[in-house]
This record gives structure tokens, sequence and C-alpha cells, in this order.
């Protein structure tokens, strides 16, 4: 993406470099107007640093049980999503801290809580350690005390933060209120039963630190993971579409070259004021060196191409829990054109883009951007006379795409919902409207 | 069990329902249609599994066999006594496979279940109720402001995610009603209750859907319920749903359907005459006026359906062949 120059990077690893000097509210705040003043942008910069920075949360801010926890990081994660909701990784990242912090905590209890909310009778894989003996049993003698208070006050709202999993739950025996988040949340009956002995906490924090690190290793290999499957999709002689290629499809199609020889068509946004290099020079040369022949197109010619081309890849910022495909401006034209003559369209995305939000409202995943490079501020006339914006990105309809690579593997659109299941605890689904919930 | 669950598992366990002698005379079909007129709330699946724990709580507990063939029976007896068995189907299958799953867990003893069954009668009305506002709380974000929504039919999940929309903003989105002629009555009620809530409504008649769809952004989204989902992902209607999502499709307009997830059955319609009973809309008469059939259905495919919002969130037509594959564990229904 050429959005993220150099510059940008620059500021994402002194940002990075500075978290050890300051103290962590500092840091937050430091992160807040980076991503305010739009300093960190782009997918990858911006999961990088959320990861980073709930992993200074977890590690240094003031907590003695999960519930505490769980809130230090949704409100640290509440105020990044705020300060930039356009870019829905902060959120995925977020979600997935949480879930990380749940399943550390359930396990540690030896808990079963979600076993017994999921009605199927499925095995149990996860073996108490010895040391949770204990745990149970306390629970238990707390259960005994002070469980009629901890639990919810009502089953009757299905609030979307809860959402029941089978069709039998209609008539299961246990409401999933039970067991499924109340110990976390809302409740501050059941915290007794993880109050205590600092070696476990110590224990906890390392194992979700532990966590946040792998998540950062996925991050830093998503690239490559998806440049794997290159030899599969692209074939020799094939003329393959890119637009505005980010690093990931840059590693896709160089991985690809290193065995194929095909043609690659580069489409690029026409050339702004300011800009005066041409774009994507340096991926251009490496292909060259490949023995790739390139194509620079321009955006408006772009259907006459299309009959021609048996690929179009397209590189995501993010993906909607519907399919539908945040991506460069410029992208859905292509999208469509490839759509009227039937060209295949790949969207790759790591799976921590895969945002599980529901696209209520599109306008809201579409960022504006400066158009200065358009029109210069000197000209009065037009200034003042004309509104002139400039999308930087737009969402693609989920029809329009045909195949989804991940660093998972490649999916189709029905899929996606399994993966977003995999990935996030249906209570942090809807970390928006936690946010409302709970002003 | 929270403490306002247990009141009401309470009260279902003080309900008369054992004054009722003995399984040979139990009037399924009457204690269905009881149900469904004294709760006005209760869906026909949820007063179909309803009319079934009344029917255990009746015969005595004897074989799992016995058991099982007397709801089978009884379940065949009230889909016969209606004219479209597929919302009723939903029901009684769901609550079938419930039966035998638990039966089937090693821990599950025949009593305890059904135990857990008559006591909770109220309890499984009442989830299904709060599936209602699920719906409305998972999708009522479709609804923003400046929007407008075209709806028709008399579903009760719409109008409940409407009126969580209201409750957000109100008056700050527009709903177009599709009035059905010969439900004025149903329609002047849904109407009213829609205004009532500061909603401001446009009503039209049928023959304008077409006109109003292709008067540019004046109609956004689409919202209509389902009286059940098939395993596909398509739903069988109130007749005039499929003929809107046709419109809908054309005009590009993103077409919702709000429904339970108790209404999901196993049942993959064809096309239209493949919708489960025998509906007769045609009655050619050179004499006197045609007669209508008073409840007609069509079947909408999921090709033409965007979303489904479910109290489980919102989902892909391709979701309802998911979960009922994670159930029944087949789809021979």
């Amino acid at each position: 993406m050429p959005s993220v120059s150099s510059g940008h990077a620059l500021d994402l690893e002194k940002f990075l470099k500075s978290l050890k000097g300051q103290p962590l509210e500092a840091s937050i705040n430091s992160l807040i107007s980076l991503l305010k003043r739009r300093q960190i942008k782009g997918s990858e910069p911006c999961a990088v640093a959320t990861a980073h920075i709930l992993l200074q949360v977890v590690a240094r801010s003031k907590w003695h049980d999960v519930d505490s926890l769980l809130a230090n990081v949704s409100r640290t994660g509440r105020k990044l999503v705020g300060a930039q909701p356009n870019e829905l990784v902060i959120g995925n990242i977020v979600r997935r801290v949480l879930g990380l912090i749940r399943d550390e905590a359930s396990e540690d209890r030896g808990d079963t809580a979600d076993e017994s909310a999921s009605d199927a009778p499925t095995p149990t894989d996860i073996v108490p350690p010895a040391s949770s003996q204990q745990w149970t049993t306390r629970r238990l003698d707390s259960a005994s005390s002070a469980a009629p208070a901890a639990r919810p006050p009502i089953v009757s709202s299905y609030s979307s933060i809860n959402p029941p999993k089978s069709l039998f739950h209609l008539l299961s025996t246990s409401p999933p209120a039970d067991g499924d988040v109340s110990p976390f949340r809302n409740s501050g009956a059941s915290t007794p039963t993880w109050r205590g002995n600092s070696s476990q906490i110590h224990a906890l924090r390392s194992e979700v630190i532990d966590g946040i690190e792998e998540i950062k290793d996925e991050i830093s290999q998503v690239d490559d993971q998806i440049a794997a499957s290159a030899e599969v999709q692209i074939h020799p002689g094939d003329l393959v579409l890119v637009h505005q290629p980010s690093t990931t499809v840059e590693r896709f199609i160089l991985r690809a070259a290193q065995k194929r020889k095909f043609t690659v068509l580069i489409a690029v946004a026409p050339p702004r004021r300011h800009s005066a290099e041409s774009q994507h020079a340096t991926f251009r040369k490496k292909l060259s060196a490949a023995g790739i022949t390139v194509v620079n197109v321009m955006n408006g010619g772009l259907m006459a191409y299309m009959s021609r081309v048996n690929k179009v890849i397209i590189g995501a910022r993010a993906i909607v829990a519907t399919g539908g495909v945040v991506a460069d401006a410029g992208a859905a034209a292509i999208t469509r054109a490839a759509k009227e003559q039937g060209t295949a369209v790949v969207v790759l995305s790591g799976v921590y883009k895969l945002s599980p939000e529901s696209p209520f409202d599109e306008s809201s995943l579409i960022e504006w951007g400066d158009s200065s490079t358009f029109v210069s501020f000197a000209d009065g006339p037009l200034v003042c006379g004309a509104e002139i914006r400039t999308a930087l990105t737009e969402l693609i309809q989920p029809e329009l795409v045909d195949t989804y690579i991940t660093n998972l593997g490649t999916h189709s659109r029905d899929h996606l919902s399994s993966l977003i299941s995999d990935h996030y605890k249906r209570e942090d689904a809807d970390f928006h409207i936690w946010e409302e919930a709970e002003p | 069990m929270s403490e306002p669950e247990a009141a009401v598992a309470q009260q279902t366990t003080e309900l008369p329902l054992r004054t009722q002698p003995n399984d040979s005379t139990f009037d399924i079909v009457a204690t269905y249609r009881d149900l469904l007129a004294s709760d006005p709330d209760l869906t026909k699946p949820v007063a179909a599994i309803e009319s079934l724990i009344a029917l255990l709580n009746t015969v005595p507990s004897t074989t799992v066999y016995e058991t099982l063939d007397t709801v089978k029976s009884h379940s065949d007896l009230l889909k016969a006594s209606v004219d479209n068995p597929l919302p009723l189907q939903a029901g009684t299958d769901l609550f079938l496979q419930y039966l035998v799953a638990s039966l089937k867990q090693q821990d599950g003893s025949f009593d305890a279940v059904r135990h857990h069954l008559l006591r909770n009668g109220r309890l499984f009305a009442s989830r299904a109720i709060a599936a209602r506002n699920g719906i409305a709380e998972a999708g009522w974000r479709f609804v923003r402001e400046g929007k407008c929504v075209l709806t028709h039919g008399a579903s009760r999940s719409v109008t409940g995610l409407l009126e969580r929309a209201a409750k957000n903003g109100e008056g700050k989105f527009r709903v177009v009603y599709v009035r059905d002629e010969v439900r004025a009555e149903e329609s002047d009620r849904v109407v009213k209750e829609l205004r009532s809530k500061g909603i401001p409504v446009a009503e039209i008649s049928e023959a304008a859907v077409a006109h109003v769809m292709g008067l540019l952004r004046e109609v956004h989204m689409v919202f209509t319920g389902a009286e059940a989902v098939t395993q596909n992902g398509g739903i069988i209607s109130r007749i005039g749903t499929y003929q809107i999502a046709k419109l809908a499709a054309q005009a590009k307009i993103p077409f919702y359907v709000a429904a339970e997830t108790h209404k999901f059955v196993r049942k993959f319609p064809l096309d239209q005459r493949d919708i489960g009973y025998k509906q007769v809309v045609l009655d050619f008469s050179s004499t006197g006026p045609s007669k209508q059939p008073k409840e007609a259905v069509d079947y909408t495919p999921p090709e033409l359906i965007s979303n489904l919002v479910t109290e489980n969130g919102v989902h892909l037509p391709g979701y309802v062949f998911e979960q009922l594959l994670d159930i029944y564990g087949s789809l021979n229904g």
C-alpha cells in the first residue's frame, strides 16, 4: 500500500522504541494521538501498535484479578478504537486479546464454563493442572455462598453480548448466561474466586503475554504464509491484475515469480500533482529482475484490459463479517469490471484483518482523505466554490469476490463466519456495543 | 437457574395441567389453538413445543420409545390440523431431536429430561420471546438515521426491530408499509402501531412497490419476517414476499429477513410448487368471484436474501444449513 511510506513506518518504530521508557498512560496517550493524526496508519502498523500497547497494559497496569484485567484491556481498547474507528484491525486485536485472557483464565480454573454453555456433549480437552484443583474447590465453596448474587438478574434479554449458539438453546437446561460470561463480566461477586495468590496472577500474566507475543508473530508472518499459496493461484502465462499492490500483494506476486512466467498489470491511481516519481518503482524493478512482464495501467481504462485478464488480486485493509472487503479506493470499480467479464477476484488478507462486525453503515467504513493533492489550496475560487472529496478506502461488495486467501488457507465467503467464530469469543464480538451499553 | 427463572418454573409446576386424565383423550390440536389464542406473543413453533410438553404431562412416564412414538404421532396430528405445517414442523422436529439428543448423553436419564421439560415450559416460551428482542438488538443498527425501510405483513420481529431503532432516534428514519387489502385490518393495526412509536409511515399498495423502489434512493432496505426458514436459507413467508424480494434484487436494494432460529426447518423447497402443503391460489371460475386462501404463503429463495437477522446475530443464508446440520446430523427431514 503506498500510504505506508517509510515516514509512517518510522513513526511506528519510534513509538515502539518509546514504549520502554515511558509510563503506561503516556504511551497510551501518545498512541492515541498518533492514530488520530494518522501518523500510524494502515492495517498492519495499527495491528502491531495495538498488540504492543495491550501487552504493556497486561504487563504493567495494576490488576489483581481477571475482571480488572479485562476491564483495563477493554478500557484501553475502547480508547484506541475511538481514536481511529476506520481501522477495524484495532478492534480485532483488542477482541483477540480479551478472548485470550478469558481462555487462559478459564483454563487456570479448570473451568468447564465453555463446555456447559454449548449444549452438545463435547469432549473436554482441558486437563486441569494439579494446581488448579485448589481453584475448583474454592470456586465450589464460593458458589454455594455467593453464587445467587453473582448470577445475572434476568435471562430475558438475549443481549447480543451473549448470543446462544445452538438451536437447542431454546430447550436447554441452563441459560448460557450462567456459565458463559458472567464470571468475567459485570459481576463483582464472582471475583473472590480469583483474588489471591500472587503466583497464580503472575502465571496468568506471563501466559497472556506469551499469547500476545504469538499474535504479534502471527501478524509478522502473515505475508509469508499468504504468499505460500501463490503458486497454486497463479499459473504460467496468466495475466494478473493487481491494484495499488500492498506489501502482502507484492510478496504474493514475487513468490509466484520465482517459479512461473506470467504478466502483471499494475493498476495505479492517476498521478497526483505532488507525487513526481512513479509509484511502485521498486516493486516493478524486482519483478523485471525476476523476468516478469509488467504493464502499468492508469485506473481509467481498466475495462478495456479486463477481457484479457485471468485474475484480479486485491489486498484487503479489512474484511467485515458479511464478506465485504475494505480496500483502497478504486478497487471496487475493478472488481465490478472483473465480475462483468467473469474474471476471478482474489482477496488477500491476514486473518487478523477479518472483523466480526457487520457493516451496518457502509459509509462509516469509508475513509476520506486529503483532497489537497487534487486542488491547490491557493486556487481560491475552487476552494471556496466547490466541495472536493477524495475517498481513500471503499467497501467491495461480497458478491464481487470469488476467493479469500488468508494465512490459514483459501476460503469461500460462507466459510468466513466459522473463521470468525474460531478467532473471537462471542462475548467480545460486539466490542462497540459494549461501549454503548456501559458508558 | 436464576431467581426469576426459578419463579417462572415454579409457576409452571402449579399450572393445572395434570388434571387431564390420559393421552387418549388429550386433544393436542385444541391445546395448540388455546395456547396461540391465549398468548399473542407466542410463535407457531413454540406453541407446538408447548403443546407437546402439555402432552408429556398427561402421558404416564413409560418407556422411552413409547414416549417418542406418542410425541411423533401427536406431532403428525398437529401438523395435519393446520393448512401450513412447516412452522409447526420446525417446533416439533426441534422438540423431538432435543429428546433424542438428551437421551443419548450418558448421564441423561429419561426421567430427568422429562422432568426438566415439564418444569420449564414457560421458560421456553419466555426464551422464545426474548429471542425476538435479540433480533431487534442484533439488527436495529441497519436502520440508521435518514434511512427508509420498506416492509409488509405483520411480523412481530420486524416491528420489534423498528421500534428498537425508533428508541434510538425518534423520527429519524421512515417506513414504507406495503398494505395488504385482503387483510386491511391487520395492515391498519401495524401502521398504527408503528406510528404510535413516532415512526413516519407511508402506506402504499402492493401494486406500487416496483415504482417506489424505482424512485432512486427513496427506499434503502427491505425488512420482512418469515413463517419458516428453510434449510437452504430461503423463507416461507406471507404471500407477496417473493415478489418484493425479486423487485428488491432487481433494484439492488438489500433484503433482510428477521427470524428467530427456532423457525429453522428441515425442508428444501425446490420452487413455488414445493412449499410443503397444497395451497390453491388459482381458483378459476366463470360464475362467481374466486376463492382466495386466507393464510397464503410463498417461497423466497436464498439468492434473493441479503442477510438473515437472528437472535444470534446477522448471518448469511448459509447459516441455516450449518445450524440444522449441527443438531440433526443429517438433512433428511
